[in-house]
């Protein structure tokens, strides 16, 4: 699982989209796949008792268990619900985005999400850190922020930094208020300095949790720093293959998904690339050409155009 | 600056209560009540009890 990642991608996905996307459904759908279940995954004690899932990975991302929150087709029900009670597309699709974001995001770890539930209940992995959260939710941080998963929250965190503006007064005046239906609401009964503390609490939660959570397990006590693929290897992780119910799953999505997975991670990558050298050699150009263009004429305004006029007039 | 200060100071504060006490960070609505308590009803009481 990821952490403080699911708080900060939005304002990444924001930046990125402006006023195409809400926000408040955007971070919604971020939050959607473990608002209800996370509790059940880490228990609960109420007056003596502990309630916990019997094996909280299966409950988490497997089948039978909630898994199915995680898959790209629940982000797609549960849009149409919502276009079906508001009739509004920028709150759908918003949600739409936020939620594949969450359930992309997942596949980082060592157990994976089903992202193509119900065809298929396999576990999409990467296994780039560990699954812990069977052991609770302290042994979890620990093992989150001593694994790659601290650097994948502090990549999200540098990412939402760079993107600053989207926190400024002005972007939210600007970009924010006028595409949130939910914040159009809000601006009828509340100040904008709390609708911009709400706007801005996920980042803030982000942020101040990635390095509570980082001091706690680092200097607080003394969890070893492992960054190695699939770290850290002192805790027991789950696996995809613990709990895959289709690890031998016919399906041709199955049998070739991780290598079909890298292709396309490959692409993706590729054209990221040459996208981007495009563009370095299109800017290089276009100095170039400018420099190389003749100087246009010095435009003299017509106050000074009347002073030499009269200059040469009077001379 | 002053607004950038006041969420630097709400955020240094939260992180050492999430250092004590683990449960104060436990979800985004801990860390929102906590923020909207901090940077507007800490200043509107400060205000208030200046008048």
């Amino acid at each position: 699982m990821s952490w403080a990642a699911h708080d900060l991608e939005p304002y990444v996905i924001q930046r990125h989209l402006g006023k195409r996307v809400a926000f408040m459904p955007l971070l919604l759908g971020s939050y959607a796949p473990d608002m209800f279940t996370k509790w059940f995954v880490y228990g609960i004690g109420i007056s003596g008792w502990h309630i916990k899932a019997s094996d909280p990975a299966r409950f988490h991302r497997g089948w039978p268990g909630v898994g199915f929150t995680h898959s790209l087709i629940f982000g797609v029900l549960l849009s149409l619900v919502i276009y079906g009670i508001w009739r509004k597309p920028i709150l759908a699709y918003s949600f739409l985005i936020g939620q594949f974001a969450h359930a992309l995001t997942d596949t980082g770890d060592t157990v994976g999400t089903m992202l193509f539930f119900p065809f298929t209940t396999h576990l999409f992995s990467i296994g780039a850190w560990a699954y812990a959260g069977q052991l609770g939710r302290q042994v979890d941080a620990g093992a989150y922020y001593s694994g790659l998963g601290f650097v994948w929250d502090a990549i999200w965190l540098a990412w939402a930094m760079v993107s600053w503006r989207v926190l400024t007064r002005e972007y939210f005046r600007r970009e924010v208020l006028v595409a949130d239906p939910f914040f159009k609401w809000a601006n009828r009964t509340i100040s904008e300095a709390t609708m911009l503390a709400l706007y801005r609490a996920a980042f803030f939660y982000g942020a101040t949790r990635l390095i509570a959570w980082s001091i706690w397990a680092h200097v607080v006590h003394s969890f070893p720093l492992d960054l190695r693929w699939g770290g850290p290897h002192w805790v027991h992780a789950i696996h995809s293959s613990d709990l895959n119910a289709a690890a031998s799953c016919p399906c041709p999505c199955c049998r070739a998904a991780k290598p079909r997975l890298a292709m396309y991670g490959g692409l993706v990558l590729a054209v990221r690339f040459r996208r981007l050298g495009d563009r370095l050699i299109g800017h290089a150009r276009a100095d170039d050409e400018a420099e190389a263009l003749p100087r246009p004429p010095l435009r003299l305004r017509p106050r000074a155009i009347r002073a030499a006029r009269g200059g040469a007039s009077s001379g | 600056m002053r607004q950038f200060l006041l969420y630097l100071a709400a955020a240094v504060v939260y992180i050492g209560i999430g250092i004590y006490n683990q449960n104060a960070i436990y979800s985004y609505f801990e860390g929102a009540a906590f923020l909207v308590l901090f940077v507007v009803g800490l200043p509107a009481l400060v205000k208030r009890l200046r008048q």
